[in-house]
């Protein structure tokens, strides 16, 4: 990682997990990955956090070769793909645990992945609650393809409710320009508010 | 960044919903084109830039990275052609679009013209780290046409991954193809590229004008037709606004 990426980190890590557990950052949609990263190696190393990072619209594979190239420690991270089973690739760069959901279409089935999800026959495949501080979400925007903004609540309100339940950290990222009506939705739901400044991601 | 409202979002319109699935894009940095394409490619994206020899096409594609460089975003530019460096840097400095001091840092600069002579998949898996090592929003691979002739059999294969991988690395991508005489464009290309410009040379009179035209571009209701463009020092690439 170069010397932008650690002073977007160092200007993360004032902000990330201090007031409470749920976070969204704003940020261009162009920048969703870089900061995604940041975050992840923040948590996963600085603050020796053990986490998920869900995926949602693109093989887990991209973003664990990410973190294995910018070498990053995921041996405390899990992925929830929701892409792969469809473009059939394999596992790589061993991270803790993937565990594939039913597609792009279905976010509101998303916390099934979780032990402490919905359906029994998710259990013995599913991630345990006990090896969760985080959870990272990759580029919530990309459901709003496949999903209706109803569905899209259901998904946020039991992210909320595993969250609290378990005091688990939650992270995501959305483009208040771009996608105006999610991110109204977020605000919503969630209490805490990162506004990425341009002069964070400047070199 | 100026402020958006925070009333819930039950209070929106429908068409609020349908815009919200519109794509995000991303200024090409050409003057003329974005009003061209609803505002600018979609991002992620790979569009195939095609065109004879003198067309502009390592133009166009060096103006891109430099307009995306003015905003904060990473370009990342492969060469087929094992050109060292300085010789790149030398014709294209004169343009007033050309800030040097982005080479080796916000444009990186990547020869794979040494790597063309491995295995398909070794070629892949090292494009692959570099875009993770660089995490570009722009990508540029120039021109990619080079390599099908080199690898043959693969190609399609080889194409088909290629822009897969440079899709979900969430990057608009452009890649350069050569147009050989009698062809009218790269058409493996074409097939597994979102959006097609081509790029061309007209012979009027003594004098010979260099064209624009939006083959395709998926999710776009772009102009069709072709454009005339000017290339100039001071101005670069830009689409004159008259359709011809
Ligand atoms: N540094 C420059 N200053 C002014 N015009 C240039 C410069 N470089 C190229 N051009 C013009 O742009 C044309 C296209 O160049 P180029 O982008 O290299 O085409 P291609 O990559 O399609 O072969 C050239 O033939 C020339 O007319
Ligand atoms: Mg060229």
């Amino acid at each position: 990682m170069n010397e932008k990426d650690l002073r977007l980190e160092e200007a993360l890590s004032s902000q990330v997990g201090v007031d409470g557990n749920d976070y969204i950052f704003t940020t261009k949609q162009v920048f969703m990955v870089r900061v995604n990263l940041v975050i992840l190696k923040l948590l996963l190393e600085n603050r020796k956090k053990r986490g998920v990072a869900v995926v949602l619209d693109r093989p887990y594979g991209y973003l664990a070769h990410l973190l294995s190239l910018h070498r990053v420690d995921q041996t405390n991270l899990s992925y929830i793909d929701t892409v792969a089973r469809f473009s059939g690739d394999s596992v790589i760069d061993n991270p803790k645990k993937v565990v594939y959901t039913d597609g792009p279409f279905h976010v509101e089935l998303l916390m099934n992945a979780f032990s402490d999800g919905y359906e029994d026959d998710f259990k013995t495949k599913a991630i345990e609650m006990e090896d969760v501080d985080f959870i990272l979400i990759d580029n919530v925007a990309s459901a709003l393809t496949y999903n209706t903004m109803e569905a899209m609540e259901t998904c946020l309100k039991t992210l909320k409710e595993l969250s609290d339940k378990h005091n688990i950290l939650i992270v995501m990222g959305v483009d208040p320009h771009a996608h105006r009506a999610l991110y109204g939705l977020l605000k919503s739901e969630i209490k805490n508010e990162i506004k990425i400044e341009e002069r964070w991601l400047h070199g | 960044m100026d402020e958006v409202s925070e009333k819930t979002w039950k209070n929106e319109e429908e068409n609020e919903e349908l815009r919200e699935n519109e794509m995000v894009r991303v200024a090409s940095g050409i003057p003329g084109l974005d009003d061209m394409i609803e505002g600018g490619f979609p991002f992620p994206s790979v569009v195939l830039v095609a065109g004879s020899a003198g067309t502009g096409k390592t133009t166009f594609s060096l103006q891109f990275l430099f307009a995306g460089a003015e905003q904060d975003e990473q370009g990342l530019f492969f060469t087929t052609l094992s050109e060292p460096t300085h010789w790149m840097l030398q014709y294209s400095s004169n343009f007033s679009f050309v800030k040097k001091e982005y080479f080796g840092n916000l444009i990186q600069y990547v020869d794979l013209g040494s790597m063309l002579n491995r295995p398909v998949d070794e070629i892949l898996r090292y494009i692959n780290e570099k875009i993770a090592e660089t995490m570009p929003q722009r990508i540029v691979i120039d021109p990619v046409t080079i390599i099908g002739n080199i690898i043959k059999d693969d190609y399609r294969k080889f194409l088909f991954d290629l822009t897969n991988s440079l899709k979900s690395w969430q990057a608009v991508s452009l890649l350069t193809g050569e147009v050989r005489p009698g062809e009218m464009y790269p058409v493996e290309v074409s097939y597994a590229a979102d959006s097609v410009i081509l790029l061309s040379l007209k012979a009027e009179g003594n004098a010979r004008r260099k064209y624009l035209e939006i083959l395709k571009m998926r999710g776009t209701d772009h102009r069709t037709g072709a454009y005339p463009v000017s290339i100039t020092r001071e101005d670069g690439f830009v689409v004159l606004r008259t359709r011809f």
